[in-house]
């Protein structure tokens, strides 16, 4: 998840890429061949890279706090001292843009969302981690790394070529922790009004509507709305998608933007509409800090956005509606469909590391079934193997009603819903704006078509 | 006949109380935010959300944040960015007055060819975005050992130090008579004496008002320790935005209270030698 500075951070990233490459910094495509994997030869040993000092790039995160005292684990199994350094995630991705760019190989593993895949990859910043797997001297034979989702495995592989679906060429990151985009509610609220969770988008803006109560500073539904990329991904997408709306085609080897087809024409003037007449009123700035919190105190009836990002606020103590949350699916679409849109905080390793071997050791570890599981004992929610999720973390789940049915419903649905491409930062935050030109009165069909014109070009240039 | 005026008494107007309450007014908003920022401090995490003003308040996010409870908490080594700034402010300021009090003294006493033009490069330090040159800095502090170091950030801190003291210093050695010099010249003091013995102990108010400054946008400086630092030399600026956590989970109590711990430093230093500030701010901003 990300807020609006981390947008502002990703955007500068993006932004400063072509400098540092005209500076001679990050330029060309680094030697991702597999060759470090291939060096790794006989049994496997965890205790191969005995008395290295690994350094990992992180941002402060539950999924962060949940390992970090897991960390003393990971040294005494292997031998390998870790140093953790921690960037707040407003200026995350600055900071690690201005690290892989430099190819100085400062930090050996960084945390990265599958998005900045599409990013960091093509300029050969990031390591292919699938000769690594491949690798049975590198890998333990109880690494399984099939028991990982398949949404999430796919999500993390990409082979840079527009058109290309998700899922093809290298794995450029391990999948560590996740969330999918559903709708948590109060349940208070909702067992007071005697009311259940709408079934169909339609019920869901009826529904919203008639919970909203602005004379006593209570509204329907939270979900981002600020300019930048990350209002589009998690509530939007996924109901988007459900609805039958694709971002992109692929005509000709060429990206043609879909997003003003008819049923997303539709699906985002209603959208939009439900912001106004249900949502919360500075809407166009709200981030998913604001969402959580309106919910947490009883503002906001239901939030349509990450269940990791809902999830804290029913800690005990954590918010004044701790205890009172419940989560459902969101509305399917009208075939029925409960395709859903993902983050995946994900773990990726330097292509400039010189400690590869020590690095690839800590990312199977830390998103092995065991550290996982440990992991689990804290607020690490979703984990992204199957195994952990119907092991330990459903043993979590006894105090949120309807977490674990909503997962369980989705999950086979869930994945990266968006076409990769290498622009998407910059075309999915044009994406916003003009959600906001159209909560600003613009007609949506004139607004989607020209927003996708613009994409469509940017995306031939 | 005209009604005497007491000296020190102003006469009550209409306009005169409307400029009042208008500055009262200004003030109360103007420290609004501070005072935001005081009580989110004093909140438990049950209510850092909140909007209202009556609650319970408790003091122990202050110790949270300053001690290993609240490393454990969140990862964050606030004690340790405090001294880690400490550290690197004290010794950027110590450098730049090391060098910046000569490199003033000749700016302000001579002129040559390309002598503004020298002046105006080193202000171009000030108002040139840090973010154009941190990559290659980045680059140059990996390859040298110099990155996450107190060392590196002190070196780079010059930058946002050493223009301040230079320009601010210059224009105190240019408002000084050259005359005291002169004299002192004539009873047989060396330049280098004269410099010493006589202009410097006149500059000393100007001397504490540039150091204060420059600690103080050396204290602020965030970029820098953003991208040169990780866990060992990073400043209070980097780690106040920690606490803010991510992934739903938020400390803005704690974020609150580091904050207010990480602006006292600079705070209590500009008391103690706040009469020296004003004149330095005021030669600063208009003298060139």
């Amino acid at each position: 998840m990300t807020t609006r500075r981390s947008l502002l951070a990703a955007g500068l990233g993006a932004a400063s890429l072509p400098v540092l490459n005209a500076c001679g910094v990050g330029g060309g495509t680094a030697d991702n061949s597999g060759d470090a994997a291939g060096e790794v030869t006989g049994g496997f040993d965890w205790k191969k890279a005995s008395g290295t000092k690994l350094k990992i790039l992180q941002t402060p995160h539950p999924y962060q706090q949940a390992f970090q005292p897991l960390l003393k684990d990971f040294t005494a199994l292997t031998g390998i001292e870790v140093q953790a350094d921690l960037v707040a995630e407003a200026d995350y991705f600055t900071k690690l843009n201005t690290e892989l760019a430099g190819r100085t190989g400062a930090h050996d593993v960084f945390m990265t969302g599958a998005y900045f895949i599409w990013q960091y990859g093509p300029p050969g910043w990031m390591e292919d981690l699938n000769p690594w797997l491949q690798n049975t001297s590198a890998t333990s034979p109880d690494y399984d790394f099939d028991d990982i989702y398949e949404g999430l495995r796919t999500s993390t592989r990409w082979d840079f070529k527009p058109g290309s679906p998700l899922g093809t060429g290298g794995q450029w990151a391990i999948p560590w922790g996740f969330e999918t985009n559903v709708l948590a509610y109060n349940k208070r609220i909702f067992d007071q009004r005697g009311i259940k969770p709408a079934e169909s988008f339609d019920e869901l803006i009826q529904l919203a509507t008639d919970l909203t109560d602005r004379s006593k500073n209570q509204y329907g539904i939270a979900f981002r709305g600020s300019k930048s990329w990350a209002s589009i991904h998690p509530g939007y997408m996924t109901q988007f998608s459900r609805e039958g709306g694709k971002d992109y085609t692929a005509e000709g080897g060429k990206l043609v933007a879909a997003m003003n087809s008819p049923q997303a024409v539709e699906f985002t003037r209603k959208w939009v509409n439900l912001a106004k007449a249900a949502g919360p009123t500075s809407w166009t700035t709200y981030e998913y800090p604001d969402a959580t919190r309106d919910l947490g105190n009883g503002n906001a009836v239901m939030v349509y956005d990450a269940d990791s990002a809902t999830y804290p606020k029913n800690r005990p103590g954590a918010s004044k509606e701790a205890g009172n949350l419940a989560w459902h699916p969101g509305p399917p679409g009208p075939d029925g469909s409960y395709a859903t849109n993902l983050w995946t905080w994900s773990l990726a390793m330097n292509a400039a590391s010189k400690q590869k071997l020590a690095a690839w050791l800590f990312i199977q570890w830390a998103t092995g079934k065991e550290a996982m599981s440990n992991a689990t004992k804290s607020a690490f929610a979703d984990p992204t193997r199957k195994s952990v999720f119907d092991g330990s973390f459903k043993q979590t789940l006894g105090g949120f009603p309807g977490y674990l049915e909503t997962f369980e419903k989705v999950v086979d649905q869930t994945k990266i819903q968006f076409t990769p491409q290498t622009k998407f930062f910059e075309t999915t935050e044009d994406w916003a704006v003009a959600l906001q030109d159209i909560y600003a009165g613009q007609d949506a069909k004139a607004r989607l078509d020209a927003l996708a014109e613009s994409n469509t070009k940017k995306l031939a240039s | 006949m005209a009604t005497e005026i007491k000296p020190g008494r102003k006469r009550l107007t209409l306009g005169s109380v409307g400029a009042d309450l208008l500055l009262v007014f200004w003030f109360v908003f103007s420290l609004f935010p501070i005072a935001w920022m005081v009580l989110l401090a004093l909140k438990t995490d049950t209510e850092q959300t909140t909007t209202y003003f009556a609650f319970s308040p408790t003091f122990d996010n202050f110790g949270t944040v300053m001690s290993q409870r609240g490393t454990d908490l969140t990862s964050v080594d606030f004690a340790g960015a405090l001294v880690s700034s400490v550290l690197n402010c004290g010794g950027a300021v110590l450098v730049s007055l090391l060098i910046g009090i000569p490199a003033a003294y000749a700016a302000g006493r001579w002129k040559y060819r390309g002598s503004e033009d020298l002046m105006f490069q080193m202000l171009s330090f000030r108002f040139a975005p840090e973010l154009m040159v941190v990559v290659p800095l980045f680059v140059i502090y990996n390859q040298t050992g110099l990155f996450d170091t107190t060392y590196g950030m002190i070196w780079v801190l010059q930058l946002v130090t050493m223009p301040l003291v230079v320009w601010i210093l210059r224009s105190y050695f240019q408002d000084l008579s050259a005359e005291l010099e002169q004299a002192a010249l004539l009873d047989g003091y060396t330049r280098r004496r004269a410099f010493v013995m006589v202009a410097l102990p006149l500059v000393r108010p100007g001397i504490a008002a540039a150091a204060l400054l420059a600690f103080i946008f050396a204290w602020n400086n965030y970029v820098f320790p953003l991208i040169l630092t990780d866990s060992n030399a990073t400043t209070v600026t980097v780690a106040v935005t920690k606490f803010l956590g991510g992934g739903g989970q938020a400390y803005y109590n704690l974020t609150a209270a580091a904050a207010l711990i990480g602006a006292l430093p600079p705070l209590l230093l500009a008391l103690t030698i706040q009469r020296y500030l004003v004149r330095g701010l005021s030669f600063g901003a208009v003298k060139a």
